[in-house]
């Protein structure tokens, strides 16, 4: 502990000036941290244009003389330190804010690495200051989650202070200058520029920063940044877009009485479905999977998931799926009420709008309809398409793929001419051959017609292949009846045969 | 019975898997009657294929692979020295069309091209069913176009490869013979000397085609059938006439690269002279220059010893083009020095080739090229680092580019680099190998320990872990891509494209050769080494700056390399005390801890302190008993009079290579052939292997003669240590000059000698901060930068009391454009500025060169200190025209702090990298003495084998390759230096805070030992944290 006082201490020595009591400007030019009152925009009324033209107008409008300093909203900036502004953060940050919104339904997300929450309006809901506080902190700490907050009447105080590492929670806007004053300057987080020109002046924290002339500083760093400074001192209100989180269909409907029959249930599914193509089609978006959750007076709810062979949004096909996995499912126990979950939204294609047109004609059933009642039937995994890989091995050409599209029928494998063909049945391991047709040289079972294929890889997946391959004509009985033409290999490390496909 | 004619090295980069010499052993092996290396268009593999094959006596066929851009396809294979010429010039013609590594060849190209080579056309393989009709019609036109050109030389190459399809593609080949009438050849279309290289072939694939493994597809080859076969194999594969073919095409070709005669260039003599008269007359009159009284009679003897052996062996031409070079740098006023052992000849002397004077050298060794070694003259030629560009375009100009090009280079894979691309390949992402890389230091050498993988936190048992480090092992030492060689010149008489192929560099204007000097020296062919030296730069400012200062001295004025007075008795005093920073060559660690201990008096001693700490005398254990012998410790002795002989002036103990050379010859009985190989072999061995044979030989040579076994083993040590860092005497006594030189000029001129060195940066061992320091210690008065006195260069002022100051210039201020600095200059020179804006609007600076001379404090004279500065350049608006400028006179100045003086000195390191404030370490000392950390200088009065604390800014890392795994540190404090020595355990378990650290703790035991003095490091701390921003970035050397 000693040691690492005594490092921060004189990191400080060649780093940093240590803040000192600011002394009253002598220059005849307006300081930035001159105590004023303050007029507050609120940030949904302030229009963008008018904020744009403010900052077009370059050195922003000095603060108007308005209201006393009762601050109408107040903004909790929490910072995630561990959060490093990769991809990662972004969907952390994602999940974050969606858990902030038990607090206020205004979060915005500030990267890298931190979120904002206008929680004047929830102040009163939980109680008082300190219990929200205290509860949006227990939130972080459920999730293991290092934090750091600062709570302003200024969204960027309170970002900055957050930044900074201090904990100040204050609804005073008067205050503010005072609080940031000891803040290094690079809480700010604006473009290296800025901080280095800021750095040879002998500028390293806030208070310096705030003494300087607003004019002076305007043309040296821009007009944004007294705009910022301005902001941050709650002169001017900063607007912010609130997170939206990504939007799911998610009904519920409870039963009067217990539903014991799967049949029964159709009935009962019909307006939820309705009103999920309903939203789908407000959205103009689709689905790739639906969720239906049955509940039951006790134990867990059954789960059935529902996948479509191609986006959709038409509920006759929802409807058809829905029905036909039901249709012959045995309920494990009486059903009291049911929920009705989309997958993500995704947004229709041309090609999935004119099924969804033509669909509500009730036309004939298209592949994927036929696709989707095969697969209710048979099982999700039975039905699948086949997409070739560009591999020398056989086993590893080829690929199945679970979501049909139309356009995805292409053709299998473009083969070179000369190259040996290849059997469209492949086995899904090949079969070794048995002790008296080991030895396919022997004419009586098995004649070699064509080959042999060398192949020689896949080393780099732990699966190599060392294989002669031949096209073999199989030979029944003494009168040698020419059978099947198998696909025949002969494993080069240890010199025994297989078959692996067949040909048509 | 076969003879591989399509074979492909790893010289076609990133295709073939295995060295030629790889190649050429495992055809031996199999019994192949010949081998061609066809790599695609390319020669660059020729020579070690050559070289190969002669030494296991399998005939080698030089080819080429081709593709032209309608994609015909050709091997074609050379006859004899003409058309071997014919081949390489068409590679040159395709190389030189398009940007480097690349080569473009129309079908038109071939016309008339390839005099005397035989072809082997592959046709195309078929792709799809519906183009097969005009794919065949295709390929018979291809078929007619080559017979119209090449019939009676013309085949149709058959290759076979286990696709399946094989009996087909023979019918159809032979189908298309018969249609054509051309004859049909068995080929392997050879990319791997064994089937084993089939991974390594498929990484160097995906490397090449820039993707993971699992995405290349079809792109890989289906097998590993690209290998070289065996012959019961190729026999069950190929009709019997289709071998029989490729003797008789082998038996065709019987160009020997052997037959390649070096003819030097005819234009270095004038009309109505021969090489031989006119290298006498210069040399005659170079000789009344350097002896205007009449030359003593041991020189004339010598120098009609020296033009007898030259015109013996006919060398006058060489001799002649390096006089030309020197010429016309001499002519440009650009310092040079020859070295190498020709160049210490007294002809190099009178040809003004070298300074080195050879009545300075006392004649004690042997200088000259000799006969019996049987070596081509070596002279290397030093120039100016920064102006050595000058004189390679003055050899392009005279003798054109199809006549001159540089010798090549070959990049081959290293730890780091194989680490990068096979990990990709395998498909590790960016951020895992890059982390991979990383965790190679500089100084883990060319090998890849799986240890170093696991301490980089990934699990070296993970399979596909395991994969990367195996191919990565195997892949290392394989060529990516030519680069030029440093400065070494091939200059033909005729054509050099006819002597090996010339392709372009990256750099524009530049051309190489294919072959590097190995390969060059394998052949017998000779290069002009134009090398670029920051100590001349250095030394020819030094002398620009003292002349021009002019003052008392009575040498002010006319210093040049001839006028420096010998032999000074005070500089050498300075040398014996290791003070010697700056110094050429002696300012290292390990020359710095010999000095006091050789302690040089004369010339040769130099001659000798440069040679002794190299890896060859350390590792052969020569150092220690010379040293001893020396101060009279031990007895001088030789082990036979034949030694005494090759070691009398060093004592008895072999220093230098020429003495180890001559040993192998005199002691082991090494004939001057083998011992010309011995000196290749060593030259190479770090790279290529090879030196077993000759250990025997010279062991069992030295014991027959009846000389100890251990003076045996240490001499081939020492061999071993010659290795890559060969130092002879011949260079150790050019070096010795400069050596000499810079130590005066250090002595006598120490603000010009720093200002020097510090204008020619970056060069030496030091950064300026250290050279800057070291000059206040000597009493210099450095000034700082400042606008309305700096140049762009560090200047010299003159003082109140007639010594000159140094003035630092502003090429140190970091940022500053070097066109915004002359325009200063030129404003400054019309008049003097009178404020910032004046200075801003009349240079016409823009915001960042103002703002990097605000933050060098080089402003102070305007706005007092560097805060304020920033404050009023960054208001600075550019004037617009026809508007006065708009400044900030209207705005106050508001109320900035002044910099402290630890910001100042941050502010200084971060802008300039050295600061005359006090020391940074002066500032912490308090902090460092309650860690009980001891000044620097205080070490000298602990006594040696005690524990002690010390602490230092951290200047420079080395870690030779000859000291075991050692590194020196060396830290720097505000009253002097500390040379730690970290021993491996302690540099292994402690890395990071002995690599990281700018301000290092260290606490060990302090070694004295005469004047020289380290502390051996136990523990290290990193104390960088305690300084904040400032910052230091050291030096690090292998």
């Amino acid at each position: 502990m000693k040691s690492r006082a005594a490092i921060s201490q004189t990191a400080d020595l060649f780093a940093a000036t240590a803040f000192a009591p600011v002394l009253a400007p002598t220059t005849a030019s307006e300081p930035m941290a001159m105590p004023a009152p303050t007029a507050l925009l609120e940030p949904r009324s302030a229009s963008r244009p008018a904020l744009e033209s403010l900052r077009a107008a370059g050195i922003p409008p000095a603060p108007q003389t308005a209201e006393p300093p009762r601050a109408r909203q107040l903004w909790h900036a929490v910072v995630f330190p561990e959060l490093v502004g990769d991809a990662h953060s972004t969907i952390m940050l994602q999940r974050l804010s969606l858990s902030a919104q038990q607090f206020t339904s205004f979060v915005s997300i500030e990267p890298p690495n931190a979120l904002l929450l206008e929680i004047r309006g929830s102040v009163k809901l939980f109680g008082s200051l300190q219990t929200l506080l205290a509860d949006i902190d227990a939130a972080w700490r459920r999730l293991a989650l290092r934090t750091c907050a600062a709570t302003t009447p200024s969204t960027l105080a309170a970002l900055w202070l957050a930044r900074a590492g201090k904990r100040i929670h204050t609804e005073d806007s008067r205050t503010l200058s005072g609080h940031l004053a000891e803040l290094p300057i690079a809480c700010t987080a604006w473009d290296i520029d800025r901080l280095q020109t800021l750095r040879a002046m002998g500028v390293t924290r806030m208070g310096e920063l705030l003494r300087l002339p607003r004019a002076g500083l305007a043309r040296r760093l821009g007009p944004a940044t007294v705009l910022d400074l301005d902001m941050a001192l709650a002169r001017q209100a900063a607007p912010r877009r609130a997170f939206v989180p990504r939007e799911r269909f998610w009904e519920r409907c409870d039963f009067e009485t217990e539903i014991e029959h799967a049949a029964y249930l159709e009935t009962a599914l019909d307006p939820l479905i309705g009103r999920c193509a309903q939203f789908l089609r407000e959205r103009q978006a689709g689905v790739l999977a639906l969720e239906l959750r049955l509940r039951h007076r006790v134990g867990p709810a059954t789960r059935l998931r529902l996948g479509l062979a191609s986006i959709t949004g038409e509920r006759r096909r929802m409807t058809d799926v829905l029905v036909q996995k039901l249709s012959g499912f045995k309920l494990p126990a009486p059903v009291r009420g049911m929920e009705l979950k989309s997958g993500s939204l995704q947004p229709l294609s041309a090609g999935s709008l004119d099924a969804f047109a033509g669909g509500g004609a009730g036309g004939q059933d298209g592949p994927s309809q036929l696709v989707e009642r095969l697969r209710a039937r048979l099982g999700e995994a039975a039905v699948y398409g086949l997409r070739s890989i560009p591999e020398h091995r056989p086993e590893a050409a080829w690929q199945r793929i679970y979501e049909l599209r139309l356009v995805s029928a292409r053709r299998l494998g473009e083969r070179r001419l000369d190259q040996m063909p290849r059997p469209v049945w492949l086995l899904d391991e090949p079969v070794r051959l048995s002790e008296p047709q080991a030895q396919p040289l022997n004419q009586s079972t098995l004649i070699l017609e064509q080959g042999p294929e060398r192949i020689e890889s896949g080393w780099w997946d732990g699966k190599d292949v060392t294989r002669d391959y031949y096209i073999a004509r199989q030979i029944h009985g003494a009168r040698r009846v020419p059978g099947a033409r198998l696909w025949v290999f002969q494993e080069r490390r240890s010199r025994c045969w297989f078959v692996h496909g067949m040909f048509a | 019975m076969y003879a591989e004619l399509h074979a492909l090295s790893n010289f076609s980069f990133l295709r073939g898997a295995s060295q030629p010499e790889e190649l050429v052993a495992q055809a031996k092996r199999l019994g192949y009657r010949a081998l061609a290396l066809t790599d695609e268009c390319s020669l660059a593999g020729v020579v070690r294929a050559h070289v190969a094959a002669k030494a296991q006596e399998l005939p080698l066929i030089i080819g080429t692979e081709l593709r032209c851009t309608d994609e015909l396809k050709l091997v074609v294979l050379a006859t004899d020295r003409a058309s071997y010429g014919a081949l390489s010039r068409l590679i040159s013609r395709a190389r030189r069309a398009v940007a480097k590594g690349r080569y473009a060849l129309a079908r038109a190209d071939l016309e008339g091209a390839l005099d005397g080579c035989l072809l082997i056309w592959l046709p195309r393989e078929g792709s799809a069913a519906p183009a097969q009709q005009a794919q065949q019609a295709q390929q018979a036109e291809e078929g007619r176009w080559l017979r119209e050109r090449f019939a009676g030389r013309l085949w149709i190459g058959v290759e076979l490869l286990t696709g399946g399809h094989d009996a087909r593609r023979l019918e159809l080949l032979e189908a298309l013979g018969k249609a054509l009438d051309l004859p049909r050849v068995a080929a392997g279309d050879v990319h791997l000397h064994r089937r084993g290289r089939r991974a390594l072939q498929d990484v160097l694939t995906a490397i090449r085609l820039n993707t993971r493994l699992s995405a290349v597809g079809h792109a890989l080859f289906p097998n590993g059938e690209r290998c070289l076969r065996p012959l019961q194999r190729l026999q069950e594969l190929y009709p019997a006439p289709l071998l029989a073919q490729t003797i008789e095409i082998a038996e065709r070709c019987t160009f020997k690269l052997d037959e390649l005669r070096y003819e030097y260039p005819e234009e270095v003599v004038p009309a109505g002279e021969t090489p031989t008269s006119h290298l006498r007359t210069l040399t005659e009159q170079g000789c009344a220059q350097r002896w205007p009284a009449g030359a003593p009679a041991a020189v004339r003897v010598g120098i009609e010893h020296e033009l007898r052996l030259i015109a013996e062996l006919k060398f006058e031409p060489f001799f002649l083009t390096v006089h030309d070079i020197v010429q016309h740098a001499r002519s440009e006023k650009i310092l040079c020095q020859g070295r190498g052992s020709a160049a210490n000849s007294i002809v190099c002397y009178c040809l003004r080739i070298t300074e080195v004077d050879p009545s300075r050298m006392s004649m004690l060794f042997e200088r000259f090229i000799s006969k019996e070694r049987n070596e081509p003259p070596d002279i290397d030629v030093d120039f100016e680092h920064e102006r050595r560009e000058e004189v390679i375009q003055y050899i392009y100009r005279k003798y054109g580019r199809e006549r001159a090009a540089l010798a090549a280079t070959v990049i081959c894979y290293r730890p780091r680099s194989a680490l990068r691309d096979v990990g990709k390949a395998l498909g590790f992402d960016l951020a895992q190998v890059d982390r991979l890389a990383k965790g190679m230091q500089w100084w883990d050498g060319q090998c890849i320990d799986p240890e170093r993988i696991r301490a980089c936190g990934f699990d070296a048992d993970d399979p596909k872990l395991k994969r990367l480090v195996v191919l990565a092992a195997e892949i290392l030492g394989f060529p990516r891509h030519l680069s030029q060689h440093v400065g070494g010149f091939v200059i033909a008489r005729g054509r050099l494209d006819e002597l090996v192929p010339i392709e372009n560099a990256a750099m524009p204007e530049r051309t190489v050769i294919e072959w590097d000097k190995d390969d060059l020296d394998a052949l017998g062919l000779i290069k002009v080494d134009v090398l670029g030296l920051g100590m001349l730069s250095a030394i020819r400012r030094a002398f620009h700056l003292v002349n021009e200062f002019g003052g008392s001295s009575p040498m002010r004025g006319e210093l040049n390399l001839a006028t420096v007075p010998g032999e000074d008795a005070a500089v050498y005093d300075m040398i014996c005390r290791a003070d010697t920073t700056g110094v050429f060559q002696i300012e290292s660690r390990a020359q710095m801890a010999m000095l006091p201990r050789l302690r040089p008096r004369n010339y040769y001693d130099l001659v000798i302190e440069v040679a002794i700490v190299r890896p060859g005398p350390i590792q052969g254990e020569m150092v220690h008993p010379y040293l001893r012998r020396r101060n009279g410790e031990e007895a001088v002795t030789y082990p036979s009079k034949a030694v005494e002989a090759v070691l009398e002036r060093t004592l008895g103990v072999p220093i230098f290579q020429e003495q180890v050379m001559k040993l192998a010859m005199v002691a082991a009985g090494f004939s001057p052939g083998d011992a010309d190989g011995l000196r290749r072999a060593m030259a190479a061995w770090k790279r290529k292997g090879g030196l077993e044979p000759f250990q025997r030989q010279l062991i069992d040579g030295m014991q027959e003669r009846g000389y100890p076994a251990s003076f045996a083993q240490q001499i081939f040590k020492q061999i071993l240590g010659f290795g890559e860092y060969g130092f002879p005497e011949a260079h150790a006594a050019s070096f010795a000059l400069l050596v000499y030189t810079s130590a005066w000029l250090k002595h006598h001129e120490p603000a010009a000698f720093c200002a020097a060195l510090i204008n020619s940066q970056p060069m030496g061992f030091y950064a300026p901060a250290q050279l800057v320091r070291d000059a206040r210690v000597h009493g210099v008065e450095v000034r700082a930068i400042d606008v309305t006195s700096s140049a762009w260069d560090c200047t010299l002022e003159r003082r109140a009391d007639g010594r000159p100051a140094l003035r630092l210039g502003l090429r140190l201020v970091k940022h500053l454009s070097q066109e915004g600095g002359a325009r200063l200059l030129a404003a400054r020179a019309a008049r003097t500025f009178v404020n910032i804006a004046d200075l801003a609007e009349r240079a016409a600076l823009d915001r960042r060169d103002l703002g990097a001379l605000a933050v060098a404090d080089a402003l102070g004279c305007f706005a007092g200190h560097r805060h304020r500065a920033a404050w009023q350049v960054s208001g600075v608006e550019r004037a617009l025209p026809l508007l006065p400028a708009v400044t900030a006179a209207a705005e106050g100045i508001p109320l900035l702090r002044a910099p402290r003086e630890g910001q100042d000195i941050v502010a200084d390191y971060a802008s300039t990298g050295l600061t005359l404030r006090r020391h940074p370490l002066a500032l912490l000392r308090g902090k460092l003495s309650k860690r009980g950390v001891i000044p620097n200088q205080e070490l000298w009065e602990r006594p040696s084998g005690g524990l002690v604390t010390t602490a230092g800014l951290v200047i420079t890392r080395q870690r030779p390759g000859s000291a075991g795994g050692v590194t020196f540190v060396t830290l720097e404090d505000e009253t002097g230096y500390v040379n730690l020595i970290v021993w491996e355990r302690v540099a292994t378990t402690q890395r990071a805070a002995l690599l990281e650290s700018r301000l290092l703790l260290v606490r060990g035991k302090l070694q004295r030992e005469g004047d020289v003095q380290h502390v051996i490091a136990q523990r290290l701390t990193n104390l960088s944290a305690l300084l904040g921003d400032l910052a230091v970035v050291s030096r690090n050397f292998h």
